[in-house]
């Protein structure tokens, strides 16, 4: 029909018009294609940052942000919690999201006042790369998606029963024991007065010579007897029972092997305010129990 | 005396009162064509557009003469090698993917910075924050591709036509070294999105050099090449500046070099056109004679915008750009390969000499006498490389015919097959083994997209068919409305029963939801635990032991999986 140049010409032609549509046809849609990008790639963000969570974070916080009595706080609804109550009472000017981050990426090194029944044994360590952690300011960021995802959960927060604290006053005369309750305080099997439960565990081995972070427990009643005759001792405490009392209520009052134990000089690392979370009764069964540990 | 312009001075009120406005406005429009042009006047554009013959003398030709441009071209070829055989346009193809590669490359390197803290994050900008810039980035990775694939072809081409015989020798060595420089500018590329493909793949094809030998060398190859003993942030810097500086640089004096030999030498006429030993393009005989104006610059421009549609529709609408993980030097996906175009060396490093050995039962020699990284990976590709440059000075066939030349093309098509073959032998399909139990969550569920499996299947199930709960491959009873689901757990389960190693082997799937849109995935495969003596290890009970390896991943609403 036509000669071969004049197809070329007509080949070309429509060629370039498709070009030019397709361009044109991006153009349009480019708007969208970004956001939809963007919303992909915080879906990944939050699937990489779940894997992280799992691998480095779940061991204290919980597979679900729930919390490790003893090891580390809930995040699930307590790190939002904890950031208005700095915005409210502290002014606290960082954003939600920043927050999260810095609390990540460079630790949390003094146990701070993030709730006031606070019985954690070690401070968040520092996870970026940039302060000598394993993570890379990536990794970082995903996690910080991860978590902020929980967000949209909207949990409600659990309700602390009204109890009175045995606090660490020494002087209140405790009810008699019960060692089976105490035992199941220990594994976590019933919880304390504040709805908590009881944290030893988590730092304390039964087995003989196993440190977790605090001494092994095996045979405390036996020791506790030892100990109170010791010529450095410097406590109250005149029987075992006393001396397990004084231990858990003013852990800081004798501090055995300070080298190993104390988190500073004349502190322990056995948090102070343990007795703000059991009654008179949990604080009677728990020394029960470990009084059964001759 | 001072130097005075001839009275009267012509002013343009002169002119027209002289020729009239109509005749004034032509002429000096047909001297700004004729500048513009360098050297062709308006009525002989108007020739042109016409399709009628030049007139003598013909200025068609001069801006061959004067323009810079076109002063490198030749003003007429001759009328055999304006057809698509023999040259199917292959080299003008490569120039032109330089050029589109300069292009986006430059819109790309505006908005990246080469660092492993930020290359990353810059990447997904690119994506998600700049206009254009997702298919800017698949254009110049698609054109890149193209490039290399161009490239190879044109010297295939070039060997099968005998186009690299006298005088043209030369032109071939610098071809073969133009060929190395697109390999290298697209590998060095590769590594730059600083994923967890460009990491691992980038990673192999450098892993060669420290096998240079002798070890000391190997060593100092290896740090200049990587800037450490690992790539890092050294590494990624030396491969950007690679990238965009010193390779499209020498890229670039080297294809002045061949051009200017292909148009000394004339275009190579196709073999049977001419006697035997008869080197003819620079004597084209004048009714032979197609000149470049405008005919073959017509034609050149037509490919130009052919390959320009085929690049901007392939990358709007078929094609993207891949971008996996972060790169993470700590996690070595599974089926890690070099790019297509290195996956030759990678069959190589696998080494087919000793795997022939192992096949007759001979045995290996000893390490010490045959390095396998340093004989496969430097020497041997170092000798190919150095045939390719020298084998027009070596052979001594003076005939272009195809007829006098069957040694020659048998040795070509061996080469292709060698090549396709080694290709095959470096992706993961060939001879890479590992545990049964993980190459099946490879399959299911890689963490990063698989060369084999690709996203896996897992990642096929819509979001809302991932019922929560926990499902036994012995005794499956998936929910009835989720088909997707269904299909994986059934493949799963004939999966694992199938695989000879994987004895008794079963799996449980565990899917829970964390978090509102996210589901975690887990699956774990038992299988019975067998001592040396492929004998089941018994517990205190005497039931058999099984063991178990477990993996999860997470999946959220919005990652389209699924299919989308």
């Amino acid at each position: 029909m036509f000669d071969l140049a004049t197809r070329r010409i007509i080949g070309a032609t429509v060629l370039m018009l498709a070009t030019v549509i397709t361009i044109g046809m991006v153009w349009l849609t480019e708007e969208q294609r970004m956001a939809r990008y963007e919303a992909l790639h915080k879906a990944k963000a939050i699937e990489n940052g779940a894997l992280i969570y799992e691998q480095y974070c779940s061991t204290c916080h919980g597979p679900q942000g729930e919390g490790v009595p003893g090891k580390g706080p809930d995040l699930n609804p307590g790190v939002f919690r904890h950031y208005e109550e700095l915005k409210t009472t502290q002014n606290y000017a960082n954003s939600l999201r920043n927050f999260i981050k810095l609390s990540i990426a460079a630790g949390r090194p003094i146990r701070s006042t993030y709730r006031a029944d606070e019985v954690y044994a070690e401070p968040m360590p520092t996870w970026s790369q940039e302060f000598g952690g394993p993570l890379r300011p990536d990794q970082i960021e995903n996690l910080v998606e991860f978590i902020l995802n929980w967000q949209a959960a909207e949990a409600l927060p659990t309700p602390t029963p009204a109890f009175e604290a045995i606090g660490s006053d020494l002087t209140r005369p405790l009810p008699p024991g019960d060692p089976q309750r105490g035992k199941a305080l220990w594994d976590q099997e019933v919880k304390q007065a504040s709805g908590v439960p009881a944290s030893c565990k988590a730092c304390h081995s039964l087995k003989p010579g196993e440190t977790i972070v605090g001494p092994s427990l095996a045979g405390i009643a036996t020791i506790a007897a030892q100990r109170i005759q010791a010529p450095d001792y410097k406590g109250q405490a005149k029987t075992p029972e006393e001396y397990i009392r004084e231990s858990i209520q003013q852990p800081n009052a004798y501090i055995v092997d300070p080298n190993q134990f104390a988190a500073a000089p004349g502190v322990s690392k056995m948090p102070a305010t343990l007795g703000n979370q059991m009654s008179a009764q949990d604080l009677a069964d728990l020394i029960a129990f470990l009084m059964t540990l001759k | 005396m001072a130097l005075r312009w001839p009275e009267p001075i012509p002013t343009l009120q002169k002119e027209v009162q002289q020729y009239g406005w109509r005749r004034v406005i032509f002429m000096h429009l047909d001297e700004l064509v004729t500048r513009v042009t360098a050297g062709i006047p308006l009525t002989e554009v108007r020739n042109i557009i016409r399709g009628e013959p030049p007139p003598r003398p013909n200025p068609r030709v001069k801006p061959h003469t004067e323009g810079f441009i076109l002063h490198i071209k030749p003003s007429f070829y001759h009328e055999a090698v304006t057809k698509l055989y023999p040259t199917f346009r292959l080299g003008l193809l490569s120039f032109y993917l330089f050029l589109i590669e300069t292009i986006t490359g430059i819109f790309l390197m505006i908005f990246y910075t080469p660092s492993p803290l930020v290359a990353y994050e810059n990447m997904l900008r690119i994506l998600n924050n700049v206009p254009f810039g997702q298919l800017m980035r698949d254009i110049h990775r698609l054109g890149a591709e193209a490039m290399v694939v161009a490239v190879m072809l044109h010297m295939l081409r070039t060997f099968f036509t005998a186009s690299y015989k006298r005088p043209r020798q030369f032109t071939w060595a610098t071809g073969v070294i133009l060929l190395v420089f697109t390999l290298f500018l697209s590998f060095s590329g590769y590594l730059l999105p600083w994923d967890q493909l460009s990491y691992w793949a980038v990673t192999i094809g450098t892993s060669m050099a420290e096998a240079t030998p002798p070890p000391a060398l190997g060593r100092i190859v290896n740090l200049i090449l990587r800037g450490a003993p690992d790539i890092g942030a050294a590494g990624l810097l030396r491969f950007y500046l690679l990238h965009v500086i010193f390779l499209p640089l020498l890229l670039f004096f080297v294809f002045f070099v061949h051009y200017y030999k292909v148009v000394r030498h004339g275009l190579s006429l196709p073999p049977e056109m001419e006697a035997v030993g008869d080197d003819t393009a620079r004597k084209v005989p004048p009714e032979k004679r197609v000149p470049y104006i405008p005919d073959i610059a017509i034609q050149e421009a037509l490919w130009g915008i052919a390959l320009i549609a085929f690049l901007v529709i392939g990358a709007a609408f078929f094609y993207d750009a891949p971008l996996e993980q972060h790169a993470d030097p700590l996690n070595t996906p599974l089926h890690t390969t070099a790019p297509w175009y290195f996956l030759w060396l990678q069959g190589l490093l696998k080494d087919p000499f000793l795997l022939a050995l192992d096949r007759l039962g001979l045995p290996r020699p000893p390490a010490t006498i045959y390095n396998s990284k340093t004989i496969m990976g430097v020497i041997l590709p170092g000798l190919i490389l150095l045939f390719l440059l020298i084998m027009p000075y070596l052979d001594f066939n003076i005939s272009r015919r195809y007829s006098h030349r069957r040694k020659a093309l048998v040795l070509g098509l061996v080469g292709v097959a060698a090549w396709t073959l080694l290709t095959y032998m470096g992706t993961p399909a060939f001879a890479v083994t590992s545990s049964a139990d993980v190459e099946v969550l490879q399959e299911f569920m890689p963490l990063n997209p698989d060369p084999l499996y690709g996203e896996g299947k897992v990642r096929t199930i819509p979001y809302e068919q991932l019922i929560p709960g926990t499902y036994d491959t012995r005794n499956l009873q998936p929910p009835a409305d989720a088909p997707r689901l269904a299909r994986v757990l059934e493949d799963l389960k004939r999966r694992i029963e199938t695989d000879p190693h994987l004895p008794q082997g079963y799996a449980i799937v565990r899917i829970s939801e964390v978090q509102p849109g996210l589901k975690r995935f887990e699956i774990a495969i038992y299988q019975l635990k067998l001592d040396e003596h492929k004998k089941p290890v018994l517990d205190a009970q005497g039931n058999p032991v099984f063991q178990e390896t477990k993996q999860a991943i997470y999946l959220h609403r919005d990652s389209f999986h699924g299919g989308e």
